[in-house]
């Protein structure tokens, strides 16, 4: 990895020899590149294709086999764990969530936001929603566990109603021709506090 | 040169240049910025979302451990799983949260100081793993960019410049053959990753009509301003998008040139800046534009460097 001791010499030379004017500064000799440097690069190499399988070629995508777990697994742990599509193909429509929270004992309801003041935490919470309600069949248990933080915070309510909206944006043509975008609604259901069995 | 006495001249040329594009030595000082930035960053994304670690992380969060456990590959190391190995400490998933992420800071300032830099660069990349894992439904683009950096924290010379660890040793920072691989692999990924973002929008419809950008910028989550006046000029929205694709998918061979490096580098800061300022993501346009910079652009502005990189 570390060139020979006789580097610093060498990079002075390359240092000297180099500017736009001249030709590209020689290839360190063969002795400098050693056996270590040559299995980096293999294995940078190798790196390289497998982020490149992965995202191109669904290296190791669902499957059981141990090849597949093992591509996963190096998947995860070298953060090519999302494919770099960012807003791509397409812009989505944006997703909004809120609480009802009402409390029996002063009989009042109140409208909580799933949002936050602050944006890296707003987008998160973005996410979040995205996420859950993207798959149908998941919403509720999504939506379950939302409420459930929200009912462990208030120890006075007893209901949470979650109300998710998605965001029906215009066309820009359309925007001309007068319509303005809405927000319609995706999902909503209302959850309860259990009743807790008697402590013995 | 390098074993190739058997192969014909074109591919010893070939040869001869995929070396010397590899192993010549680079100057260390691009990969301690890297570094150095990537901590500061991630330091800065824990200070912003420590006040909702538990609603986004814990176990009775947002989304609970028992449904995220579910969803992700059962084996992978997580806070959940972290917390059940230490459940015999009676350690509570609260401690267990706060634990993990004071780990993953304290580990992230001494990458950034280049103290013991390569245990740090572990633990932090190993605590960000734990991280990534049990909040990977409230993910979003900066939080993959900082994993990817960590883990080229572990394996790249890093500390060779910039660092308490070379200023102990009294090392001076002098180009060599790792930083030379490490900067490639960098540049080489980030062209992966241009490319493919590029090619992905180059096949939605939007990206070409300008409804992308109309999109984008109209969203309640990522509006910062009015941009309602697009409509009126759809032809603005257009042209934004297709330079978007032209920096994106020109990045891999353009960035390359010596003569249209600081035009396309300077693009590509500009582009994440225009994310940034419209659309409120300062975290992720900053990471971007922190890789683009170490890996593209710091040679273009110090010269002593810049000879090495740019050849």
């Amino acid at each position: 990895m570390n060139p020979s001791p006789s580097q610093p010499a060498q990079t002075d030379h390359l240092r000297e020899r180099s500017g736009p004017d001249l030709p590209p500064p020689p290839l360190a000799a063969a002795h400098v590149i050693g056996t270590g440097a040559k299995v980096l690069a293999a294995l940078a190499f190798l790196h390289l294709c497998s982020v490149a399988g992965f995202i191109w070629a669904d290296l190791g995508q669902d499957s059981p086999s141990r090849t597949s777990i093992v591509l996963r697994l190096y998947k995860n742990l070298s953060g090519t764990f999302r494919d770099y599509t960012f807003f791509a193909p397409s812009v989505s429509s944006g997703l909004g969530a809120a609480f009802l929270v009402e409390s029996p004992s002063d009989k009042q309801s109140e409208l909580v936001n799933f949002a936050s003041d602050d944006r890296e935490i707003s987008f998160r919470y973005n996410c979040i929603v995205t996420s859950c309600m993207r798959d149908l069949r998941s919403r509720e248990l999504f939506a379950q566990s939302w409420s459930a933080l929200i009912l462990g915070s208030r120890p006075d309510a007893n209901t949470v109603t979650v109300m998710v909206h998605a965001m029906d944006l215009p066309s820009m043509a359309e925007y001309r021709a007068g319509k303005r975008p809405a927000w319609k609604p995706v999902y909503a259901g209302t959850f309860g506090r259990r009743e807790r069995p008697a402590s013995r | 040169m390098i074993g190739t006495s058997r192969v014909g001249p074109l591919a010893r040329q070939h040869w001869d240049a995929g070396a010397r594009f590899l192993f010549t030595p680079a100057a260390p000082h691009p990969l301690a910025i890297f570094r150095v930035g990537t901590s500061a960053l991630a330091l800065l994304q824990i200070g912003m979302i420590w006040p909702s670690l538990l609603q986004l992380y814990g176990n009775f969060g947002f989304v609970q451990w028992a449904i995220s456990e579910v969803g992700a590959d059962t084996w992978l190391p997580s806070i959940g799983k972290l917390c059940l190995l230490l459940q015999p400490f009676r350690i509570s998933s609260t401690a267990c949260v706060h634990g993990v992420f004071a780990v993953y800071a304290l580990s992230l300032v001494g990458l950034g100081l280049g103290w013991r830099t390569r245990p740090f660069a572990v633990a932090a990349w190993l605590t960000h793993t734990l991280t990534v894992n049990s909040g990977y439904i409230s993910l979003y683009g900066v939080d993959t960019m900082i994993h990817i950096c960590l883990f080229y924290c572990m394996w790249m010379p890093v500390s060779a410049a910039y660092s308490l660890d070379q200023w102990l040793r009294r090392r001076s920072a002098s180009a060599t053959v790792g930083a030379s691989l490490g900067l490639r692999t960098l540049q080489l990924h980030l062209c992966i990753i241009y490319l493919n973002t590029g090619l992905a929008k180059m096949r939605g419809a939007q990206w070409w009509n300008g409804e992308a950008i109309w999109r984008a910028l109209m969203q309640p989550q990522f509006a910062v301003f009015d941009c309602s006046f697009l409509a009126r000029v759809p032809i603005v929205a257009m042209l934004a998008c297709w330079i978007v694709m032209l920096i994106e998918v020109g990045y891999p061979f353009l960035i390359w040139p010596r003569r249209i490096r600081p035009v396309w580098v300077a693009a590509t800061i500009a582009l994440h800046l225009g994310i940034g300022v419209m659309m409120g993501l300062w975290m992720f346009s900053s990471m971007m534009i922190l890789m683009t910079f170490s890996a593209f652009g710091f040679a273009l502005l110090v010269k002593p460097h810049a000879e090495r990189a740019s050849s």
